[in-house]
């Protein structure tokens, strides 16, 4: 079942001779990785650690005692005794040659160039190029392994005839552009495509001297499947592939290890900085989390949310009829002033789940010490389907994502890990490629779906019923039993069922993961249930997934209302959310951090946003936020690491850098404003070490261990949800989805966010359609419980039939194009049955999105 | 709106392209630019004529793809219209018999080079046209120089095509090829007119430059095209484009090329498609 854990327990070492000097290699590596391991340098550029050995770039030639020619360094494996010479005047001569060849292929004349130091110091303004026809014109210019080889190898001339492949760069893809003119086919993307990222989306096209890396059949790679991981970009030794944002940066001055702050996996990631300005970002070749692999967030994004144009970087006013940039002391002053004399219900706090475990904490300590209120409310208890006390209970199963990659079964529900927890996927996909055996449960198509033994397809919102009848089945002893019955209403034959859980039980290592949409639709709170079923069972380790980076924090440091820091329970009168979203309560002062869950601008008396982007509504007061470039601090994920940001942009005063704050540093200025607290904290650190002393299992500094839950007293469940209300023939699945950070969406400000296009339209199964006789793009009504929402059908095939499929964005800051479908969210993430109808219907009128009832309700 | 007849990457980064503007055909001189804009919003960009056919009214230009602004230029397809191409704009080149004339163009150089060499044939010179790239695959227009001009030589930087080496290695060509020029004209990036000045100096032969800085309006009223000749303040726009290379400050010219290295990066930040060529 895993030959990985075989092969380590009899791997032994073997001594070896290398340049004459005996050494000592683990048995079953290359000679490429026994010399490297050794410090022997060995020319290689289609070699990389995490691939399979290619021999495509022929530079590892070595010379091995007994073998006959020139053996290949990377696809040799060492033998006990073997002597290598791997710098020999004939095997120098022979790479030499070789790179030559490579040379001859690759736009190389600045190589050559006898002027190229003087040229470098004179061309600056020449770069920027669309072609690369030589070093200078090319974006991985002073960072490319070719040039550094063609140095070391003391290659300054190329005799062979120059070829130049004419091909049209390829732009039309979004995040990174493409010139297979300068491409060496060293294989690598295509060996990380396929073994490592396990998605084929490139293979080499086809063949001789017009071989090319590429999308078989001509599609493009948002047709192809691709995730836009931009793994092959990092593995790419030239410039061919190069990330469209940054590859006119330049080489970057330096690099830190940081933490992702888009979900919640944690991911590491290493910050590439120029001139003290974030350029570009790399996975971190971190074993414990992402090994080396992001999703298009992680790899693309970062640079881009954090400098767009639209960023709001000054405090900002409302004087009159105007909304003028002012000084923070003038800022803070309003703002103080407002909160002064507030009785506990007429302020309400609404903060982000992507904030650090440092800023939250802040948060809540000035709302309850500061304001002596317990009136703050997240996003996050969106993010948490079924209430804390379910979360609680799963934050203390062993979650491990990197036990994924080691199970021998793995049940995967309701995920589609294409652009978004891409790494889960990931994971899922090497332990089958060391013979796990996967079964998938989703009422939809999903990207782990073509690799699952059985996918088993309920209707929507029964994945709960048939991941408890899976868990009953493999570890039994469930209180509540599933019956018969409830195994037919899912919509699964129970034959399927028999030969999954046949599939999955013999797996000595089980892995669970469960996608943020299956717990949304979950209305019985099966899911939670199963799962805590199954993370009894010895093996098991189970991963929930969910929005918001830090939604664990949020829920620990206790930034909801009901909840204080460490899960105790809060007593006093306090304003939810829900009562604002639902007329209930009007808060005089509505204090939004790094957060705007409305399209309009709610009722209050004043509303202050902090965060690092204008909410898209009207505000009273703006305070700009910084940015995870900007601030350090700590992001808590989901298996409880509690693990470091890095700052690596500096706020110096000035009309470049701006005048954006911390969030913990916002707080603590107005609290000193106040009069009504002690010393401020200086830098997160101290926060942080506060939160240690008076949260219980919480560190005191950023601590990389995976933490399970102590919880002293149960949080009892929320109670599951009713159905929908009304009733029609269609299912309507509202998913949460978007690219969510703090108060935006991200693909206002990712420009190749947006143009992945996903979100947009009702989807369709395409026979549901044409029963309609509604073409693609064609208007339809959606009728529920007395609301209609009209907007564009979309076809789409990994739709199940009598569903209807819509994204409901988790944060709705800056989608106001989205603003008609309000109505539909009022309803939240249960199940609803819509009544489907098309233009031709009497009730339908105009064209632009019309609705009779419901008003601007939120959920 | 100006119609754009043809607009191909004749070599790679380098983009043929002809537009319909009759009225600028009507008064077109060698030496002459233009000044476009690739949208309403966009960057005036100043390209120099490397052609023009007064019985269709078009004029062709040579760019190359360095920015934000040329690779919405490059994006464009025939057929498409551009809001402004105003011109000729700078003074002609000076044609008249000068007796053996060497025309040496690189990158766009080598097409707006073209027009001079022609009128210098037509004026009964002797004309030798030297074209330079980094490789064979980055040379055009050969076909069109041989019947102007008594050789054409090449000279790359890896030895694809004819001579192997830079520009510095001039002497030595004009030597082996026994061409004793009274006068050398340079088009192309300015390391290439600075150096080529900088070898002719050594040799005695006066030698026109075509300056290539940051411009705007093309008519001398904004003064961003200012360089140092001789000692004086010069516009590139007005006064030139031509100039006696021995005699231009180059070292204040690339420093003033770099101004906008900063911002001219800004608008390719983005993730999107069309953001790029």
């Amino acid at each position: 079942m895993t030959p990985r854990r075989t092969r380590a327990k009899d791997a032994g070492t073997v001594a070896i001779e290398i340049d004459h000097s005996a050494v000592r290699c683990a048995e079953g590596v290359s000679v490429l990785r026994a010399a490297e391991l050794n410090g022997v340098f060995v020319p290689s550029l289609c070699s990389h650690k995490d691939l399979s050995p290619f021999g495509g770039c022929r530079l590892c030639v070595v010379e091995i005692d007994g073998m006959r020619g020139y053996p290949l360094a990377c696809s040799t494996l060492v033998q006990e005794g073997m002597k290598i010479l791997t710098d020999t005047a004939t095997l120098r001569e022979m790479r030499q040659e070789i790179l030559q060849l490579i040379l001859s292929e690759h736009p190389s004349s600045c190589l050559v160039c006898d002027e190229k130091e003087a040229c470098r110091e004179n061309v600056h303004t020449v770069r920027k190029a669309g072609v690369s026809t030589g070093c200078r014109y090319c974006p991985n210019d002073g960072q490319c392994e070719l040039q550094t080889l063609a140095e070391r190898l003391g290659v300054n001339d190329i005799h062979y005839p120059v070829y130049y492949r004419g091909y049209e760069p390829e732009h039309d893809d979004p995040f990174f552009d493409r010139d297979y003119n300068i491409c060496i086919l060293c294989g690598r993307c295509v060996r990380m495509c396929q073994e490592v990222r396990g998605t084929s989306v490139l293979a080499f096209k086809y063949r001789g001297s017009k071989t090319q890396v590429g999308p078989a059949f001509g599609r493009n790679h948002v047709e192809a499947g691709c995730e836009f991981c931009g793994a092959c970009v990092g593995v790419c030794p030239t410039g061919t592939l190069a990330e469209k944002a940054s590859k006119w940066d330049g080489k970057p001055d330096r690099s830190e290890v940081s933490t992702c702050p888009f979900c919640a996996l944690g991911c590491q990631i290493d910050l590439h900085h120029k001139a003290g300005r974030l350029s570009k970002v790399h996975a971190h070749l971190d074993p414990e989390i992402n090994d080396g692999q992001l999703c298009v967030r992680g790899a693309f994004c970062l640079p881009e949310v954090t400098h767009n144009h639209g960023r709001a970087r000054k405090p900002m006013l409302k004087r009159g009829r105007y909304f003028r940039e002012v000084s923070w002391p003038e800022a803070l002053g309003e703002v103080t002033a407002r909160l002064q004399g507030l009785k506990p219900e007429e302020i309400l706090m609404v903060v982000s789940p992507d904030l650090t475990n440092e800023s939250l904490y802040a948060a809540q300590k000035f709302i309850r010490s500061c304001l002596k209120s317990n009136s703050i409310d997240s996003t996050a208890r969106w993010a948490l389907p079924g209430g804390p006390g379910v979360w609680a209970d799963l934050f203390s199963l062993p979650i491990s994502i990197k036990s994924i990659a080691h199970a021998d079964s793995i049940i995967a529900v309701g995920l589609d890990s294409r652009f978004s927890f891409s790494v889960a996927g990931v994971e899922v996909r090497r332990a089958l490629r060391e013979g796990a055996t996967l079964v998938t449960i989703d009422a939809r198509y999903s990207n782990l779906a073509r690799y699952a033994k059985h996918w088993l397809q309920p209707h929507p919102g029964m994945e709960g019923t048939v991941l408890r009848v899976l868990a009953e089945r493999l570890v039994g002893g469930a209180r509540e039993h599933i019956t018969r019955p409830a195994i037919d209403e899912t919509g699964i034959d129970k034959w399927a069922v028999e030969r999954a859980t046949e599939a999955l039980a013999p797996g000595e290592n089980l892995a669970v993961v469960v996608g943020p949409t299956a717990f949304a639709l979950d209305a019985e709170l099966d899911l939670a249930k199963a799962l805590l079923q199954l993370g009894g069972r010895e093996g098991t380790t189970v991963l929930p997934l969910f929005q918001g980076a830090n939604t664990r924090g949020a829920l620990e440091l206790g930034v909801l209302g009901e909840l204080l820091p460490g899960l105790q329970r809060a007593k006093g009168r306090r304003v939810c959310l829900a009562d604002l979203l639902e007329g209930r309560a009007k808060p005089k002062v509505l204090y939004l951090v790094g957060e705007s869950p409305f399209f309009e601008r709610p009722e209050c008396d004043f509303l202050i946003a902090q965060d690092i982007y204008l909410p898209p509504f009207e505000v009273d007061a703006f305070l700009p936020a910084a940015s995870f470039a900007e601030a350090e601090g700590t992001l808590t994920n989901v298996e409880g690491r509690v693990q470091q940001l890095v700052r690596i942009e500096d706020l110096a005063d000035g009309a470049v850098t701006g005048y954006a704050r911390p969030d913990w540093f916002i707080f603590g200025a107005l609290a000193e404003k106040l009069g009504r607290a002690g010393p401020q904290p200086k830098n997160a650190g101290q926060i942080l070490r506060e939160i240690g002393t008076k949260v219980a299992g919480f560190p005191a500094s950023p601590d990389r261990r995976p933490r399970r839950l102590q919880l002293n007293t149960r949080i009892p469940w929320e109670k599951a949800r009713t159905g929908s209300p009304a009733s029609g023939q269609y299912h309507l699945i509202l998913e949460p989805g978007g690219f969510r950070h703090r108060g935006i969406d991200m693909s206002l400000a990712v420009e190749g966010l947006s143009e992945l296009a996903l979100e947009e339209g009702f989807r369709f199964h395409p026979d549901d359609l044409d029963e309609l006789g509604i073409g693609n793009g064609g208007r339809v009504i959606l009728g529920v419980d007395g609301v209609e929402v009209s907007g564009a059908a979309k076809a789409d095939l990994d739709c199940p039939r009598g569903t209807v499929w819509v994204y409901r964005p988790f944060a709705y800051g800056g989608i106001p194009q989205r603003a008609n479908l309000a109505p539909l969210y009022r309803f939240g993430g249960s199940l609803l049955s819509v009544t489907v109808s098309g233009p031709g219907a009497p009730n339908a009128e105009g064209a632009e999105a019309q609705v009779s009832a419901g008003g601007g309700g939120e959920p | 709106m100006y119609r754009i007849v043809e607009r191909r990457m004749i070599v790679p980064n380098l983009h043929e392209f002809t537009v319909e503007a009759p009225q600028v055909t009507m008064a077109v001189r060698p030496g002459n630019f233009v000044i476009l804009r690739s949208d309403e919003t966009g960057e005036r960009v100043p390209l120099s004529v490397a052609d023009w056919d007064p019985e269709a009214g078009t004029v062709t230009s040579i760019f190359l793809q360095v920015g934000g602004s040329t690779a919405k230029l490059a994006r464009l397809k025939a057929g498409d219209s551009i809001p402004t191409y105003a011109g000729p704009l700078g003074k002609e080149a000076e044609i008249s018999n000068f007796g053996t004339v060497l025309c040496i163009g690189g990158c766009y150089g080598i097409g707006s080079v073209f027009p001079v060499a022609r009128a210098l044939h037509e004026a009964g010179n002797t004309v030798y046209t030297l074209l330079e790239a980094r490789s064979q695959y980055l040379l055009y227009w050969q076909e069109k120089f041989r019947p102007i001009s008594s050789r054409v030589i090449e000279l790359t930087r890896d030895g694809s095509a004819g001579y192997k080496g830079h520009i510095s290695r001039l002497p030595e060509i004009l030597t082996l090829e026994k061409i004793k020029p009274d006068r050398i004209i340079v088009n192309g990036c300015t390391f290439l007119m600075m150096r080529t000045s900088g070898v002719t100096k050594e040799l005695g032969v006066k030698t026109i430059v075509n300056m290539n800085p940051i411009m705007i309006d093309g008519t001398g009223m904004c003064g961003v095209c200012r360089l140092t000749v001789a000692g004086k303040t010069k516009f590139a726009c007005v006064d030139g484009p031509d100039f006696d290379g021995h005699e231009v400050d180059w070292e204040e010219f690339l420093k003033r090329r770099e101004t906008y290295n900063v911002e001219e990066v800004q608008p390719l930040r983005r993730s999107g498609c069309a953001s790029h060529y």
